[in-house]
C-alpha cells in the first residue's frame, strides 16, 4: 500500500491521505491517533480486497461505531459517515486503453461505512484507476455498479458472480472478475445488463479489466500487525498451536518446528538472528534444547547464549524475549510482506532500539518488505535517518508521520528526508517539546 | 530562513543562559512561533560539536535541533564541491574562514552570527556571496528583533536555502 485515505474516523475528521513507504514511522504525543492510524491500516487492506474489516481483531479494539466515528460536541455529534481507503501506485507505464488513457499506474479503493445495528457497515466502495471509476453499492441487491471514463458513463447491473474462488489482490473482486471475464458481444454469456448511460458492452468488460489487471500489479499480503507487548517468555513451552498471534506467542513453536524439519532454513533463521543479537549486544546464539526425546515428548526450551554458556529465555534481559518474535516473524515472512509495528523498541537498550532500526531498514530494502512502526524511540529514527544518508535505504523510502492533536482532532504531517537524512518539512510543532525542555533544563525563561 | 553560526559566537548563542546579544538567535531556533532555522556541515560541524577531541555542551542542543528539523547538515560531498567550483573561479576569501563561505554558497543561507570582522567582509562580498547578499548579525544593539522585526537580518528570507526547496 503506498497511501491511505481516512475521514471522520476518532480523531480524524478531516480527510487527510497519507503516504505509507517501505518504512514508515509514526511518531506524536500519547493519544494523537498513531496506534488508530495502524488500525486502519489494516482495514484498509481488507477493504481493497473486498473484505469487511473486523475493527476489534486483536491486536486492536476500536470498538463499535459510536468508538470509531469521530465525535464533535455540540451540533456534530457523530460522523454520520466513515471512510477508509488505500492507494496503491507504481511507476509503471502500462500503455493507453482502447477507450481512453488508462496508465494504470495506480489504483485507490475506499470504502464508505455507515452505522447499521451500531456496528459500521460498508454501504459503498469506490475505485478508481487512470481514467476509469467504479463505484459498488454494498447494499443493492442484485448489485448495482456505476462505471466511468472520463467522459462517458453507465450504471450495470450485476445479477450473479461466477462462482469462482475469491482472490486476494486489490480490486480483485468477484463482481469485478464476473464483468471482464463476460463475453460483451454475446447476449447470452454478457452476465450483466446495462441500466442506462453511453458505456457499450465492451467497454465495461475493459474497464473491469483494467481494474483487475492493475490490482493483479499490486499483489501482496495482508499487513501482519504486533500487539504493543509482547507474550511473557516461558521456562519450557510444550507446543499447542503455532497460529500466529500478535503476542508472538507463536514464535518459540515455529522455532522449534523449523529446527526440527528444516534445517536449511533453519540455518539462515538462526544466523541472521544471530546476526541481529550480536549487532544488537543482545545474544549471540538461538538454541531449542528439546527435552526428553526419548519418551516422546514435543517440550523445548529457547536458550539464549550471550556470552559463554547459554541460558533460558526467561533467565535473559526482557528486552530478548519481546523483541525475539518481530525479528523472527519478520525475517521469515515473503517478500513483499507488510508488518504494523507497536512500540518495537519496548524493553530494549537505545543501542538495540538503533540496530532494531538498520535491521528493519535492510529488510524493507533487500526483501521489500513494509513496516509501518508506531515509536517513541529517538534512536530508532535517528538511526533510520543515518541510514538514509549513509545509503543504506533510499530517502524516497521513508516517511515520518507525524501526528499533531489540537483540539480533539488530529492532523498527520508527513515529513520528507533528503538524500542526507535531514528533514526537509518538519512543521514548528514538531519536538518542541523536547526544545523547551531543553531550555528549561538550561534555565532559560 | 537560515543561519550559520560561527564558532566564535556559539558559545555565546547556546551557553547557559545565552549571551543577551545572541538570545534572539536562540529564541529564534528554539521558540515554536519563530521560524529559525541553522545549518552545520564539515569543517563547521567538528568545531561546534568537538574541541580537543573532546565533546562539546553545544552537540547536544544542535543534536536536538537537528532531530527537530531545525538543523540541516550539508554533506561533505557537497562542499568538496563547491570548494572546487571556488578555487575553479579563483575566488579568495580575505579570512581563514573559507569553511564558513563554501557552506553559504553550497546551502544558500545568507545571515551569519559571527564576531569575526575579516569574515564579515567576505561573507558581505557580492563575489563570495551573492544571490541574495549576505547579512550579519553581531549584536542586539544593531539588530533588535523586536524594535526592527521587518528589517532584522533574522526574518530575511534565503530563496537558496535547503528547506525553501520544498517549501
Amino acid at each position: 500500500m503506498d497511501r491511505i485515505i481516512i475521514e471522520g474516523v476518532r480523531c480524524f475528521y478531516e480527510k487527510q491521505s497519507v503516504p505509507l513507504k517501505p518504512i514508515t514511522l509514526l511518531v506524536g504525543e500519547n493519544s494523537s491517533g498513531k496506534s488508530t492510524f495502524l488500525a486502519l491500516v489494516r482495514a484498509a487492506w481488507d477493504i481493497s480486497v473486498a473484505q469487511s474489516p473486523n475493527f476489534n481483531e486483536a491486536p486492536f479494539s476500536l470498538g463499535a461505531y459510536d468508538q470509531i466515528a469521530t465525535f464533535r460536541a455540540g451540533r456534530g455529534g457523530y460522523a454520520k459517515k466513515l471512510t477508509i481507503g488505500a492507494e496503491f501506485a507504481k511507476s509503471k507505464d502500462l500503455g493507453s486503453s482502447r477507450i481512453g488513457p488508462n496508465r494504470s499506474d495506480s489504483l485507490a479503493i475506499v470504502g464508505h461505512f455507515v452505522s447499521k445495528n451500531g456496528q459500521p457497515v460498508v454501504v459503498e466502495r469506490t475505485m478508481n484507476t487512470g481514467d476509469f471509476w467504479v463505484s459498488i453499492s454494498a447494499v443493492e441487491d442484485p448489485l448495482i455498479l456505476n462505471m466511468a471514463t472520463s467522459s462517458r458513463s453507465a450504471r450495470v447491473r450485476l445479477p450473479f458472480y461466477l462462482n469462482i474462488p475469491s482472490s486476494k489482490y486489490p480490486a480483485g473482486e468477484l463482481a469485478l472478475i464476473t464483468l471482464q471475464s463476460s463475453f460483451p458481444d454475446v447476449p447470452e454469456q454478457r452476465y450483466f445488463e446495462i441500466l442506462d448511460g453511453d458505456l457499450s458492452p465492451k467497454d465495461v468488460a475493459e474497464i473491469a479489466n483494467a481494474f483487475v489487471n492493475t490490482g493483479r500489479e499490486f499483489s501482496g499480503s495482508r499487513p501482519y500487525a504486533f500487539a504493543p507487548i509482547r507474550t511473557h517468555p516461558q521456562r519450557t513451552y510444550d507446543p499447542i498451536k503455532d497460529v500466529p498471534e500478535p503476542s508472538g506467542s507463536h514464535v518459540p513453536m515455529i522455532l522449534a518446528q523449523i529446527s526440527l524439519s528444516s534445517p536449511s532454513e533453519w540455518d539462515y533463521l538462526r544466523s541472521a538472528l544471530d546476526k541481529f543479537g550480536e549487532a544488537t549486544g543482545l545474544f549471540r546464539d538461538v538454541e531449542i534444547k528439546r527435552l526428553d526425546k526419548k519418551k516422546g515428548s514435543s517440550a523445548f526450551q529457547v536458550q539464549i547464549k550471550v556470552a559463554g554458556s547459554a541460558f533460558n529465555l526467561v533467565d535473559v534481559g526482557y528486552g530478548v524475549s519481546q523483541v525475539l518474535p518481530i525479528v523472527a516473524d519478520a525475517l521469515r515472512a515473503e517478500e513483499g510482506s507488510a508488518f504494523l509495528l507497536q512500540q518495537p523498541e519496548a524493553h530494549l537498550h537505545p543501542k538495540a532500539q538503533a540496530e532494531l532500526g538498520s535491521f528493519l531498514a535492510v529488510l524493507a530494502k533487500q526483501q521489500n518488505k513494509q513496516f509501518v512502526i508506531e515509536t517513541h524511540s529517538d534512536y530508532l529514527v535517528d538511526r533510520i535517518r543515518t541510514d538514509v544518508r549513509d545509503g543504506k535505504i533510499a530517502s524516497n523510502d521513508v516517511v515520518i508521520l507525524y501526528f499533531e492533536r489540537k483540539n480533539g482532532e488530529a492532523t498527520i504531517h508527513p515529513l520528507e528526508l533528503d538524500d542526507f537524512g535531514n528533514i526537509l518539512n518538519a512543521p514548528r510543532e514538531y519536538r518542541q517539546f523536547f526544545l523547551d525542555e531543553e531550555r528549561k533544563l538550561l534555565g532559560i525563561a | 530562513m537560515c543561519v550559520i553560526i560561527d564558532n566564535n559566537t556559539s558559545s555565546l548563542v547556546f551557553s547557559d543562559p545565552p549571551d543577551p546579544d545572541f538570545k534572539p538567535v536562540f529564541d529564534w531556533l528554539f521558540e515554536s512561533k519563530q521560524t529559525g532555522m541553522m545549518v552545520i556541515g564539515g569543517k563547521l560541524t567538528e568545531e561546534l560539536t568537538y574541541q580537543n577531541g573532546r565533546r562539546r555542551a553545544t552537540a547536544g542542543i544542535i543534536a536536538r535541533l537537528l532531530q527537530a528539523g531545525r538543523v540541516y547538515v550539508v554533506p561533505n560531498n557537497t562542499l568538496k564541491q563547491e570548494e572546487l567550483q571556488m578555487h575553479g573561479f579563483n575566488l579568495q576569501c580575505e579570512s581563514d574562514d573559507e569553511h564558513i563561505i563554501i557552506l553559504a554558497r553550497a546551502s544558500g543561507a545568507r545571515t551569519l552570527c559571527s564576531n569575526d570582522a575579516t569574515l564579515h567582509r567576505d561573507f558581505a562580498n557580492p563575489q563570495l556571496v551573492s544571490q541574495p547578499q549576505g547579512k550579519i548579525y553581531t549584536n542586539l544593539g544593531r539588530n533588535n528583533i523586536r524594535r526592527k522585526p521587518q528589517t532584522h537580518v533574522l526574518t530575511h528570507r534565503d530563496q537558496n536555502c535547503p528547506w525553501n526547496k520544498v517549501r
